[in-house]
């Protein structure tokens, strides 16, 4: 997948991620690379670059199991950048999905589809 | 894992990042390689989690040097593969470009106009319950794109509640030389603009502007309101009467300039040399917003400035009011 693409779509879920509860940085990876093949590289530079541009401010928590842990929170106006990303997702995603429904929803449906067409060719 | 410490240490210094950030980042790894730790991960498994020292320090020096000075605010890349939506709309004219630059011009009376850029070469103009199209000059001369509604064509009684639609799409990265709208009744919403000189009129028609990059604006309207979200600059002056205005996200390298008889401004998130606000009962009110100086004339409008950063010095440099007032916090 083309890099930047995918970073975009990372730069969603951590936002996601964070909407929901404050997180410190290794939850946030665990979370989202459970679902999707992404790792640490990916996402630490985007908690960083959104911090820095006032969408997550962080504080740090004291915690039983060695060093203290910063906690990434989401401010007001990441609140409100995720709601428009959030937004252009759907509908970006809602128009890949009426180009790729047009052939069917399902495989066998696409593949009977798929193998007339090329019998009457 | 000490090596990968180690390593990100070394790629972020031949990348000459600064200390302080090193520092940062070096003691997030320490905590986040940690927290791996005390979840049961191997050796092997936190390698595989954290990928290439290289790589990370890579991204990490290309993100700093995108955010270092001003707020330059990128958009999604998501964002960027939206398609305008033109499902609805009829394709008027397409105007292939040849020049790096062109200018735009727009003279409406009731119909809604909106200009949004796109993944194309040339110009696309969309019309949507137009009734007569022929009643309208789009053309494109001489690098310039006109959408006008002809004159000794407006009828006096029109009752029509059913306002036509203007949709233009425009080839993204193009800078517009000049752009001029004027409209009366109309709502215009433009996206993505990035012009040397934009100039917008209105009476009663609203307007929505999102992701501007104009170097001098001039925007004024009667009764209509003025929505702005993501604005870069070098000067900006707006005139209102009862019509209100929002902007929130905005750089202005030089000075910004609102007149009003009632109309309120309402500033979030903006950064600008001087303000300076002229009014007879309008409010000023501003979240974090960082102008370098501002001057209040005003019979009863006030001006509220709340800001968490604090350091930032704001001075007053001009203050005549009747019962007016600034207050800054």
């Amino acid at each position: 997948m083309n890099a930047q693409f995918k970073r975009g779509i990372v730069e969603l879920c951590v936002l996601s991620e964070l909407v929901m509860e404050d997180m410190y940085g290794y939850r946030i990876i665990n979370n989202i690379s459970k679902d999707i093949d992404v790792n640490e590289n990916t996402i630490y530079p985007i908690l960083r670059r959104l911090t820095k541009e006032g969408y997550f401010t962080t504080y740090l928590v004291e915690s039983d199991l060695g060093a203290p842990r910063k906690y990434y929170k989401v401010t007001e106006k990441g609140f409100n950048y995720y709601l428009e990303l959030r937004d252009s997702w759907d509908q970006f995603i809602g128009g890949v999905y009426e180009i790729l429904n047009k052939g069917g929803k399902k495989n066998e449906q696409i593949s009977e589809r798929f193998r007339k067409r090329v019998k009457k060719a | 894992m000490n090596k990968f410490l180690k390593d990100l240490e070394k790629e972020l210094k031949k990348l000459k990042v600064n200390d302080k950030d090193i520092k940062e980042i070096l003691e997030d790894h320490k905590e986040m390689i940690e927290a791996a730790k005390n979840d049961g991960l191997d050796e092997g498994q936190i390698e595989e989690k954290f990928g290439k020292p290289e790589t990370l320090a890579k991204d990490l020096h290309d993100d700093s040097q995108k955010s270092e000075g001003k707020t330059d605010y990128n958009f999604s890349d998501v964002g960027s593969c939206v398609k305008a939506d033109t499902s609805e709309f009829n394709l008027v004219k397409t105007f292939p470009l040849i020049s790096e630059e062109f200018s735009v011009t727009v003279g409406l009376i009731s119909d809604d106009f909106g200009l949004t850029t796109y993944d194309g070469e040339s110009i696309q103009v969309y019309e949507k319950k137009v009734k007569d199209i022929e009643d309208y000059t789009i053309s494109f001369d001489n690098n310039e794109l006109l959408i006008k509604k002809d004159k000794k064509k407006i009828k006096i009684f029109n009752f029509s509640n059913d306002s036509a639609e203007f949709l233009v799409l425009v080839p993204k990265g193009i800078e517009i030389s000049k752009f001029d709208f004027k409209t009366i009744s109309g709502d215009g919403n433009l996206n993505g603009i990035s012009t040397k000189n934009f100039t917008v009129k209105s009476t009663s028609g609203d307007l929505e502007l999102t992701n501007v990059d104009g170097k001098d604006m001039k925007f004024s309207t009667v009764s209509g309101d003025i929505e702005i979200l993501r604005l870069k600059g070098d000067q900006f002056e707006v005139s209102l009467v009862s019509g209100d205005l929002e902007v929130k996200q905005a750089v202005v390298k030089g000075n910004m300039s609102f007149h009003s008889v009632s109309g309120d401004v309402e500033l979030f998130e903006v950064e600008c040399e001087e303000a300076d606000f002229r009014t007879v009962s309008g409010d000023l009110e501003g979240k974090e917003f960082y102008p370098s100086q501002v001057s209040l004339k005003s019979v009863s409008g006030d001006i509220d400035i709340t800001n968490r950063n604090v350091l930032k010095d704001i001075n007053v440099i001009s203050k005549k009011t009747v019962s007016g007032d600034i207050n800054i916090s």
